[in-house]
């Protein structure tokens, strides 16, 4: 079985997104420049193609002017992908055990 | 209420697949214009400032959803690479080669100060040199696929930006500052008289205006070819990739003579189209300064359909 990538972007994005469903922007806002306005669309589409987040379109009033925004939440899978990737950095962090000791 | 970037949407549509216009190019849309929405209508700046971020923001994602989605294959990323290698590595070799000339005139020791002073006046000329070799060389062997050939042209288009930006601003004024530089180090003080080359566009504009009125057609020629030629230098880049994608042969020794040939050519129809129209006024300058380009470009038309025509021929006369 493959194991499923998550890049640092996309494990920042995850873990923004665990809090509260959020519009783009509010993630480059909230990850505090570590998330640019030109390349964090093209990374949550990719998310939505490995199944990470999912989104739709914000309801607008009628007669409202411009595109409507666009929404994100993790998806169950992806909040277990980012739960396994913690616990891989957690059991990774951990000091060695002396075989012999 | 006026709202940004209906232009670009529509542009989007054209050029974007669905997926890329609905999941990258329509959700920034969206951020750009409530951010528009909500600033301060009386804020000038600021809403210039949403539109110019907004617009950079999603013309990048534009970028990178071109590169990665049409170029998915392997061979046309090694193509691309290449090209784009060759290309570097020629360019800083014709730099080096540009620069050369001027500074074994410069008495003592060559300082930096004149290198900076020198180099925009070489970058125009080697951008275009490195392009037509740098695409000559790194789609040797290889057929240009339709995704390969955008973003060739694409690249092309910004070489043309930076050359035009070298042309019009930083070249007059770094051959300025050299010339000083070297009068000041000759013992020379006070401002020297400009040349054409030191010119900015509108000081040629406007000495190409006074010229005239002053009844001297041949230096208002000069001024104005110069003018003229500026633009279509900066263009070359995008003609030369052009023709050395859409008529270069496959074999490596055709395309690296073909680009060869193609620069000679080019540097000759420069001072044809300089002879022909500054001293001999026979055509004007605009046209003048531009033959190097129209001429490739309808040589390149001429193959294409002469390729196809026996493309067709030899399809209709295959037995069947």
């Amino acid at each position: 079985m493959d194991i499923p990538k998550l890049s640092p972007t996309e494990r920042l994005i995850l873990e923004l997104l665990s809090g509260d469903e959020m519009f783009g922007l509010q993630l480059v806002e909230q990850s505090k420049g570590a998330l640019k306005r030109g390349t964090v669309y093209v990374t949550l589409g990719r998310m939505q193609d490995k199944g990470y987040v999912e989104s739709w379109t914000e309801k607008q009033p009628a007669g409202a002017i411009g595109l409507p925004r666009r929404l994100y939440r993790p998806t169950g899978y992806g909040l277990r992908v980012l739960a396994a990737w913690e616990a891989a950095a957690r059991a990774l962090a951990r000091p060695l055990k002396p075989r012999h000791a | 209420m006026m709202i940004p970037g209906r232009a670009l949407h529509r542009l989007a549509a054209r050029i974007c697949s669905e997926k890329t216009l609905e999941r990258v190019v329509e959700p920034a849309l969206a951020d750009l214009q409530k951010e528009y929405r909500g600033a301060d209508a009386s804020s000038v700046w600021r809403r210039a400032w949403i539109v110019i971020a907004g617009y950079s923001a999603i013309l990048k994602a534009m970028a990178i959803c071109a590169v990665s989605v049409s170029v998915a294959a392997t061979d046309e990323r090694r193509a691309l690479i290449a090209t784009l290698i060759w290309s570097c590595l020629i360019f800083v070799a014709a730099t080096v080669l540009l620069l050369l000339p001027p500074l074994s005139i410069v008495e003592g020791n060559v300082s930096s100060e004149y290198l900076i002073q020198l180099l925009p006046q070489a970058v125009p000329l080697a951008i275009p040199v490195g392009v037509a070799f740098g695409v000559a060389f790194g789609m040797a062997g290889r057929t240009a696929t339709r995704s390969v050939t955008k973003i060739i042209l694409l690249s092309a288009v910004f070489a043309s930006l930076v050359s035009f930006m070298t042309l019009a601003w930083a070249m007059p004024a770094g051959n300025q500052a050299y010339r000083e530089s070297v009068a000041r180090a000759a013992g020379h003080s006070g401002p020297l008289r400009k040349g054409f080359s030191e010119m900015t566009l509108s000081e040629l504009d406007r000495e190409a205006v006074i010229a005239a009125s002053a009844g001297d057609v041949h230096l208002a020629n000069q001024f104005a070819w110069s003018f003229h030629f500026r633009f279509a230098l900066a263009a070359a880049n995008l003609v030369l990739a052009g023709f050395v994608v859409v008529v270069g042969s496959r074999r490596v020794v055709l395309r690296s003579i073909g680009a060869l040939v193609l620069c000679l050519a080019y540097w000759a129809l420069i001072f044809t189209g300089e002879f022909l129209s500054v001293y001999r006024t026979v055509v004007p300058t605009f046209a003048g300064a531009w033959l190097p380009n129209l001429v490739l470009i309808a040589t390149a038309v001429v193959i294409v359909s002469s390729r196809s025509s026996r493309l067709r021929a030899s399809v209709v006369e295959a037995p069947h």
